[in-house]
């Protein structure tokens, strides 16, 4: 493969990495002051009927009967009325009824989520780097590899943990919809897992791939 | 490493310099430098049979085998 292939694909992985952060950033950013707005404005006026918590967002899986004999319907602003299947909802929960402690935990996860995620990229992007410049079998390559797949296997345990106790709260609502099949919004985080695990299978190679470079080199 | 390389003592007695050798052999003197030194991780033959014919020796001439404790 040409030099000119390994810059352009670097260089393209780069600013896909760039778009993959930035855009969710300025959504979050968007959600996160827009929240906090409303939560000071809000939190004087809240009843008990409102939401006082990030609403709990759940998944509705509908039943066969239910695509085939569906009886939702919903009413739009000009008298039209079409049938609807629900596939996502978010639910709000009364105070009372949601465990704290889980808000608190899920959102510590989050957060360290969110730093790993940024040491991730940093670390990719000097590995990055280093390609462009042309060191490539190096030992410090290796490295970043390695720290690149701790990152990525820590954030998919956070997410199994969240996703865990995501299923704890669903059981203990104990709720349900005739017609459907509800469960949890929380994901398994299987892509990050398995490309945790080959990013760390990829870093060992590299660490016998930079040996086998020293051993030629001293060989005389 | 066990593998101990006499090539100064075999170049010393021979009164061959590391830039002239190098040159006879035909590899660069910072390679040589890295084999006389004892950093080298492997040798090819090839070179092995161009300093043997230079310097008029045997390959155990060059090359000693030193186990841990001994060299300790």
């Amino acid at each position: 493969m040409k030099k000119s292939a390994i810059y352009v694909l670097s260089i393209l992985i780069i600013t896909v990495l760039g778009l993959s952060v930035i855009l969710p950033g300025i959504d979050m950013y968007e959600g996160f002051s827009s929240g906090v707005k409303a939560g000071l404005d809000e939190a004087n006026n809240i009843t008990s009927e409102q939401c006082l918590d990030v609403p709990y967002t759940m998944h509705f899986t509908p039943t066969v009967d239910q695509v085939i004999h569906g009886q939702d319907s919903i009413a739009f602003a000009n008298g039209k009325v079409y049938p609807v299947v629900i596939h996502e909802a978010s639910i709000c929960i009364p105070d009372h009824q949601f465990p704290q402690w889980i808000v608190w935990v899920t959102s510590i996860a989050y957060l360290i989520s969110f730093v790993l995620l940024i040491l991730l990229i940093y670390k990719f992007i000097k590995f990055i780097i280093n390609i462009i410049k042309d060191k490539i079998f190096v030992d410090i390559n290796a490295r970043y590899l390695r720290h690149f797949s701790y990152c990525l296997l820590a954030i998919a345990v956070i997410q199994m943990g969240v996703a865990a106790m995501d299923i704890m709260v669903l059981s203990k609502l104990n709720l349900s919809l005739a017609g459907y099949e509800l469960s949890t919004n929380a994901p398994y985080p299987w892509t990050n897992l398995l490309l945790g695990l080959i990013s760390l299978l990829i870093s060992i190679i590299w660490s016998r791939a930079v040996l086998i470079k020293e051993e030629q080199e001293l060989t005389i | 490493m066990p593998i101990i390389v006499n090539l100064d003592v075999i170049m010393a007695k021979r009164k061959i310099s590391l830039g002239e050798l190098a040159d006879r052999i035909g590899i660069t003197p910072s390679n040589l430098s890295i084999l006389k030194t004892g950093k080298a991780k492997a040798i090819r033959f090839n070179t092995l049979e161009s300093i043997c014919q230079i310097l008029e020796c045997q390959p155990a001439d060059i090359l000693e085998y030193r186990s841990e404790q001994t060299s300790h």
